[in-house]
């Protein structure tokens, strides 16, 4: 799977089921700062990673999780691990 | 049906330390009714110096249940006593006193619990829900989320007498370290317990009818729910007598499989607060939100 392919699935469940603005999706935007992602909305996303792209999201790997850029990259490098 | 919600519970605990272990200790020794005794001493401080408090649960007999001014008047004062001698039963339980336990549809809790899957336990600021954890006793480890507004002592001591039924409390704060501990709790099977009448960690919420006004949930535990799939019970726990409690155990109903998360979020909310709603008409005096709950 290629990064366009996950941003496509990640944006599509942030905009429909997180109701997060589609103008303020950008590699850039901050997940918590720009696009007000909270403790909750980040639970559903672990869940998502899980479940659509078979990876495991420790604590550990939140504080390389700054943007949605490092989200997309996030997934993509474990994918091809 | 979500909504940013300013509303979040800042609660703590009364007394300090000392005055935790000093109770903890009379009650070794000294029965129950003559702590509750003394105890009502304290109800017209907390009715005078709480009016808010009291103005709310007021508002919940008068409006939401529909007593008379008299009746309403005369239930929050019961209600401030009940929620005194519960809290006294915690300490006392602390302290080694046990409670006859009466359990309904524990059929339900039973299935779920031997299965592998995982599920979770909603609960609400009604009785004493502590007393699960000390009568549903599962084959598999119960996870209940502990509030960071608990003092220390009372911390301690829950999850020493906790922690011998396999129970773990899992502390939330700032740090998010918690919801993994969640995750991986329910991925390994385990049952995870929470309260889903106040709103914490996060402002969104969801929008349902309690006793046939409109209220505002937290979407966080419905949503646990729904994107962990795992089912969900209600188990609310009320006070009978002097050494008795009651359990009261149903299904949280689910919305189809094709719908989206926030409509089976929605669906999940309503069928709780129908749950809490039946309980809160038998014991209405175990209603321990002090603030006003409702959006009216």
């Amino acid at each position: 799977m290629n990064r366009q392919e996950i941003k496509a699935k990640v944006d599509a469940f942030l905009v429909g089921e997180l109701e997060i603005d589609e103008a303020k999706i950008s590699d850039d935007a901050l997940l918590k700062k720009d696009l007000g992602i909270d403790s909750l909305d980040l639970v559903d996303i672990i869940v998502l990673i899980k479940n659509e792209f078979g990876v495991k999201v420790e604590a550990s790997d939140l504080g390389r999780l700054q943007t949605l850029g490092n989200l997309y990259d996030f997934i993509k490098q474990k994918i091809q691990a | 049906m979500e909504q940013t919600a300013q509303r979040q519970w800042q609660g703590k605990t009364d007394g300090a330390p000392w005055m935790h272990r000093a109770l903890i200790s009379m009650f070794k020794v000294v029965p129950l009714p003559v702590m509750y005794f003394f105890m009502s001493f304290a109800i017209p401080y907390y009715l005078i110096a709480h009016g808010k408090a009291r103005k709310a649960i007021y508002h919940y007999f008068r409006k939401h249940l529909g007593y008379s001014p008299l009746a309403a008047s005369l239930h929050t004062i019961a209600n401030h006593y009940v929620f005194g001698a519960i809290v006294m039963d915690k300490f006392a339980s602390y302290a080694g006193v046990k409670f006859k336990v009466e359990v309904e549809n524990m059929n339900i809790f039973k299935d779920l619990a031997s299965s592998d899957k995982g599920f979770l336990m909603l609960t609400a600021h009604v009785g004493n829900s502590e007393i699960c954890g000390y009568s549903l006793v599962a084959p598999k480890r119960m996870n209940v989320l502990a509030y960071g507004g608990e003092a220390e002592t009372i911390s301690r001591n829950r999850s020493r007498v906790l922690t011998s039924n396999n129970i773990r409390l899992i502390p939330t704060d700032e740090d998010m370290e918690y919801l993994f501990v969640i995750r991986n709790a329910l991925e390994d099977g385990e049952i995870l317990s929470l309260h889903a009448d106040r709103v914490f960690g996060s402002n969104k919420t969801v929008d349902a009818n309690l006793l046939s006004s409109p209220a505002e949930l937290p979407f966080g535990p419905f949503a646990i729910s729904v994107m962990g799939d795992v089912p969900a019970i209600t188990v609310f726990v009320v006070k009978k007598s002097l050494h008795c409690y009651k359990i009261f155990i149903d299904r949280v109903k689910s919305g189809s499989a094709d719908a989206s998360i926030g409509d089976k979020v929605a669906v999940m909310a309503q069928s709780y607060c129908d749950n809490l709603g039946k309980v809160l008409r038998k014991q209405p005096d175990q209603w321990f939100n002090y603030y006003e709950f409702w959006n009216d």
